[in-house]
């Protein structure tokens, strides 16, 4: 009996063998990683770098601006009159290291960065991507302020660990813990020491709306804020369009570049000392 | 009882031989949606496929995320905006070749009609397409060329590109099959 039931049993086993979903599974290459992708839609959260870098060969070139204050009134067309711009040029040196040149008319700023992905969420199994950015600043008007006008006086570094994970299809979420050091005795009232550090954790996500449209907000505490400083939030959404991302937002940072926006904001939410800003993407290929 | 075990692995590996499959994990499938805007013609080099030459039954499987593009700001829309390649992962096609029989294998060039069931974007649909089968002595080669209607699967093109992208999409199928 038991030596029938054996027989019995390799003879439907070996016929029962080709059943279609059997096949597909049989199809399936499971040993191969599913790399996220997408996290977010553009290079910036809103004022924050995103985990996002540009693709091999392809430059990003970002064109912003942030007006004056919401509640400057009709007569400056709620701030839309007075505004400060930036153009960035980011270049992808590979699918995972980026380098960027930029120039904000805030301070007269040029700035050189570097943004490298560490590893990727989903690579065996890993839960977040990883990646590191790093600016310098070279301050154009810095030298008028400097007591001595030394070149070195005039920079200032922004070092950033991206951290982010996409949660599902429309949710991801980001912290970038960042640590500024200026070069500078700074300009500003409420800083007046030398070779100043600072230490801020920027936190952002975004929610996808529809497959074209998603709303993102940032907010960066500074651990050692000094007085007259605010910390920078920002919410916003992002509109894809083909080659192109439209992220219009509100903000109570007016300047553009990480050092700014992180450590000199001084717009506070409550007083009304919010901005409308944008930023607009345009890939162009080299391939 | 030894003898009965030898016997029973000897008729176990009779069936299994006499289960003819070919298959291949790196067919090619290209689709070409290209307008005189855009060229969009991406490759998918990681087809698996499976051909159970005993009754004509084909079954083939491909990763939406191995379609590869010119463009990588392309691809990206691809599977984030148009296919949805988190939610749906694969496409499949499981089916028959229509009057199978052993003279298809003959080393002749042979048109065939496949019948069955396409899924893309998680939408089912029956399909019949026109394909080519030739064998050497180790392989069967398989080719084919049809087209779809992407609305057909659920996949809408956003109005403000609609001139960019084409409605209906070729889709080339090359395959090389081993035996198993």
């Amino acid at each position: 009996m038991k030596r029938l039931l054996v027989l019995l049993g390799c003879f439907f086993l070996s016929f029962s063998s080709f059943s279609q979903d059997d096949v597909l599974s049989f199809l399936d290459n499971e040993d191969e990683d599913n790399l996220t992708f997408a996290t977010f839609k553009s290079t910036k959260i809103i004022n924050l770098q995103s985990i996002e870098q540009t693709n091999k060969k392809e430059l990003d070139f970002v064109i912003s601006h942030r007006f004056g204050t919401v509640n400057s009134g009709i007569e400056n067309l709620y701030g839309l009159d007075n505004g400060s711009m930036r153009m960035s040029f980011d270049y992808g040196l590979s699918d995972n290291v980026t380098v960027g040149l930029a120039r904000s008319s805030s301070q007269k700023v040029i700035d050189v960065s570097v943004k490298g992905r560490v590893i990727t969420q989903g690579r065996k199994n890993f839960p977040f991507t990883v990646a590191v950015y790093s600016a310098i600043y070279y301050d154009t008007l810095s030298s008028v302020w400097a007591s001595e006008s030394l070149l070195k006086n005039d920079f200032s570094f922004v070092n950033q660990i991206i951290i982010a994970r996409k949660i599902n299809s429309s949710l991801s979420l980001q912290l970038s813990p960042s640590f500024t050091h200026y070069n500078f005795p700074s300009p500003y009232p409420w800083q007046n020491v030398v070779n100043k550090r600072m230490y801020a954790l920027g936190i952002g996500g975004r929610y996808k709306v529809n497959r074209s449209v998603s709303v993102n907000s940032e907010w960066i505490p500074i651990l050692d804020k000094e007085e007259g400083t605010v910390n920078s939030f920002s919410v916003g959404c992002d509109i894809e369009t083909g080659g192109h991302v439209f992220q219009l937002f509100l903000t109570n940072s007016t300047k553009m570049y990480e050092r700014g926006f992180i450590n000199e904001t001084l717009g506070e939410w409550g007083d009304g000392g919010v901005h409308f800003g944008f930023n607009i993407s345009r890939v162009f290929n080299f391939n | 009882m030894k003898q009965f075990l030898f016997i029973l692995f000897t008729f176990s590996a009779i069936f299994a031989s006499s289960q003819e499959k070919y298959i291949s994990r790196n067919g090619s499938i290209q689709f070409i949606a290209s307008t005189p805007l855009e060229t969009i013609d991406p490759i998918n080099n990681h087809v698996s496929c499976i051909l159970d030459t005993e009754n004509g039954n084909i079954v083939f499987q491909l990763k939406m995320i191995s379609f590869k593009f010119e463009k990588a700001l392309m691809e990206e829309h691809f599977n984030e905006k148009y296919v949805e390649s988190e939610k749906f992962p694969k496409a499949t096609f499981q089916g028959k070749i229509k009057d199978w029989n052993t003279t298809l294998l003959n080393g002749e060039k042979h048109m065939v009609l496949a019948i069955g069931n396409i899924t893309i974007h998680g939408i089912e649909k029956e399909i019949i397409v026109n394909g080519i089968i030739k064998t050497n002595k180790i392989n069967i080669f398989l080719s084919s060329s049809f087209d779809i209607t992407l609305a057909d699967f659920g996949i809408e093109i956003p109005k403000l590109v609609r001139d960019k992208i084409s409605k209906t999409v070729k889709v080339e199928v090359n395959m090389n099959l081993k035996l198993k």
